[in-house]
């Protein structure tokens, strides 16, 4: 099949916008992802006719948005291959829906005596809700260790399944060394153990085609803005049984059935999780966003993202100053890496100032980070609209970045 | 030169360079020039709150004379810290308390400038300016 990867990006307008009068290249799509025209497109028209309150409303336009909603609901569900439409909760993002668990968990599954286990390599979102629930709870709050490669030590996280687990937090793709864990063994390793896993596959979307089902995971959460969607809308799926059985965690309209002074009775899943005005325009944006990415064709895209990412690993491992993190068997979307000379902020400007976007700091993964001994780093995380081309421009703009650095 | 003049001077300096990386290029340049800090003086009292990165600043008063010393762990804030010690450090106190700081406001040097960065390089100039109105 002929290559239209490059005329994609015509759907990309922010693709055209110049960056302290150079063309922009975007490499920060780990962060966030650009948006098509057909998204933009489908929120402004449920905005311009389809806008009232979700849900109890009779009138028309209540009535348009909320079978929208569902319908951006039924989308995702059979994205991500799940069995019912109950099963996907919408949220404002990953971060919101990994805390509407942690937090369900902390109130009524979590006691003294009980672990979580959360790996290295976890963003904070993943990391943190984990902590404060076990800090709350009085579970005891484990991390699994990742080893000098980026990848996984199994044999201690399998050691830590062990005796008291009661859930694994696990990242199915890094968003800082780009690792792709193995997380069918995993899940399987951790249900062997009676352990329910929480996947995090924020950065894995557009990288691998999801099934729930097949993948066996207990949760999985996600973001909208990382698959070419908008901002504030994310996924949380849970198999029903749990979503079932876990405690409602945030209160108010829409999640409830009755409601008196003396007590409340919820809905049931998803909109006893789903407390106050859902993000609906947010989820017809998500669900434009899919049907995109269906329309490009998902393995295409993973194809394309795989080959841009190994482009950017071989050119950047050819700059002697440049050292990357890890070398893990698989990787995907993103590699980080520290400069000879360079400070990973210093670099990160400079770059800008070429019109290059790539993020630097800590990636809100300090545990890793500390891992390898630093607390910061530049992230390059290439997108299908990318070019082989703006890698080569980026590897030249490190090597002038490195003469300058030399100079000072 | 009084405080303003060399804000002035150095508007006019920056403003006479090329495009957003070449400032960006003489900031890296001052900052190889600038002194850092020893180690024994890089301590949590030293920095100063707001900044992404870690900037360190000392500021003295001597017979009606400010003394700044400043570093940071990044280059580009580094040469940002030359440019306001430049301005400030054997500056009268009462000059710098005066002075209307506007320095960013009139360069255009992208990012260092931008909302979040802006709001730590002003607080580093708050430290200096709030040394110079002691006493």
């Amino acid at each position: 099949m002929k290559n239209e990867f490059p005329l994609l990006r015509e759907d990309f307008p922010i693709l055209n916008e110049p960056i302290h009068g150079h063309p922009l290249v975007y490499l920060d799509n780990a962060a966030t992802t650009q948006m098509p025209r057909a998204v933009a497109r489908a929120m402004g028209e449920q905005l311009f006719t389809a806008n009232g309150n979700v849900h109890r409303g009779l009138h028309t336009l209540s009535l348009r948005a909320t079978s929208a909603l569902e319908r951006a609901r039924e989308t995702v569900r059979t994205f991500l291959g799940a069995e019912t439409a109950e099963e996907i909760v919408f949220t404002s993002g990953t971060t919101a829906s990994v805390n509407r668990i942690a937090d369900a968990f902390a109130a009524g599954e979590l006691g003294p005596g009980d672990r979580v286990i959360a790996t290295e390599m976890e963003h904070h979102s993943n990391f943190v809700p984990w902590q404060q629930a076990c800090l709350r709870s009085g579970a005891e709050f484990v991390t699994a260790p990742v080893l000098g490669n980026g990848e996984l030590d199994l044999p201690r996280l399998t050691a830590l399944l062990d005796g008291g687990a009661r859930l694994l937090a696990l990242t199915w793709v890094s968003n800082v060394t780009g690792t792709v864990n193995p997380v069918r063994e995993l899940i399987r390793l951790a249900h062997e153990k009676g352990v329910p896993v929480f996947l995090d596959a924020a950065q894995a979307m557009r990288h691998f085609r999801v099934d729930v089902r097949e993948l066996d995971c207990d949760f999985l959460a996600f973001s909208g803005h990382k698959l070419m969607g908008p901002t504030g809308i994310g996924v949380l799926y849970g198999k029903i049984d749990w979503l079932e059985r876990l405690p409602a965690v945030t209160f108010g309209g829409g999640m409830v059935e009755h409601v008196s002074p003396e007590s409340s009775r919820f809905d049931k899943p998803p909109l006893k999780f789903e407390a106050g005005t859902p993000n609906y325009i947010g989820a017809v944006g998500l669900a434009a966003a899919m049907d995109y990415l269906n329309g490009i064709g998902l393995d295409r895209i993973a194809a394309r993202e795989r080959s841009l990412i190994e482009t950017c690993e071989e050119l950047l491992r050819a700059i002697p100053q440049v050292h990357i993190l890890g070398s893990p068997g698989e990787r995907a979307g993103a590699l980080s890496f520290v400069m000879d000379g360079t400070h990973p902020a210093d670099a990160a400007l400079l770059l800008d100032s070429l019109g290059f976007a790539v993020r630097s700091g800590h990636l809100c993964a300090q545990p890793l980070l500390r891992r390898f001994g630093l607390d910061a780093v530049v992230r390059v995380s290439p997108a299908f609209y990318n070019t082989p081309e703006e890698l080569e421009a980026l590897a030249r703009a490190l090597e002038r970045i490195i003469t300058l650095g030399k100079r000072a | 030169m009084t405080a303003a003049e060399k804000q002035d001077a150095i508007v006019e300096r920056i403003h006479a360079l090329g495009d957003c990386f070449e400032q960006y290029s003489y900031l890296l340049l001052l900052a190889g020039r600038h002194p850092s800090l020893p180690e024994a003086l890089r301590t949590e009292k030293n920095i100063v709150r707001g900044c992404q990165s870690l900037v360190w600043v000392i500021v003295r008063r001597e017979d009606g004379v400010l003394r700044v010393q400043a570093d940071s762990d990044t280059l580009i804030i580094k040469g940002v810290l030359s440019l306001l010690t430049e301005i400030a450090d054997g500056a009268p106190c009462a000059e710098i308390a005066a002075l209307p700081f506007d320095l960013f406001d009139r360069l255009d040097l992208g990012l260092v400038f931008e909302s979040t960065r802006l709001t730590g390089i002003r607080s580093i100039w708050d430290t200096i300016r709030a040394a110079a109105l002691e006493g």
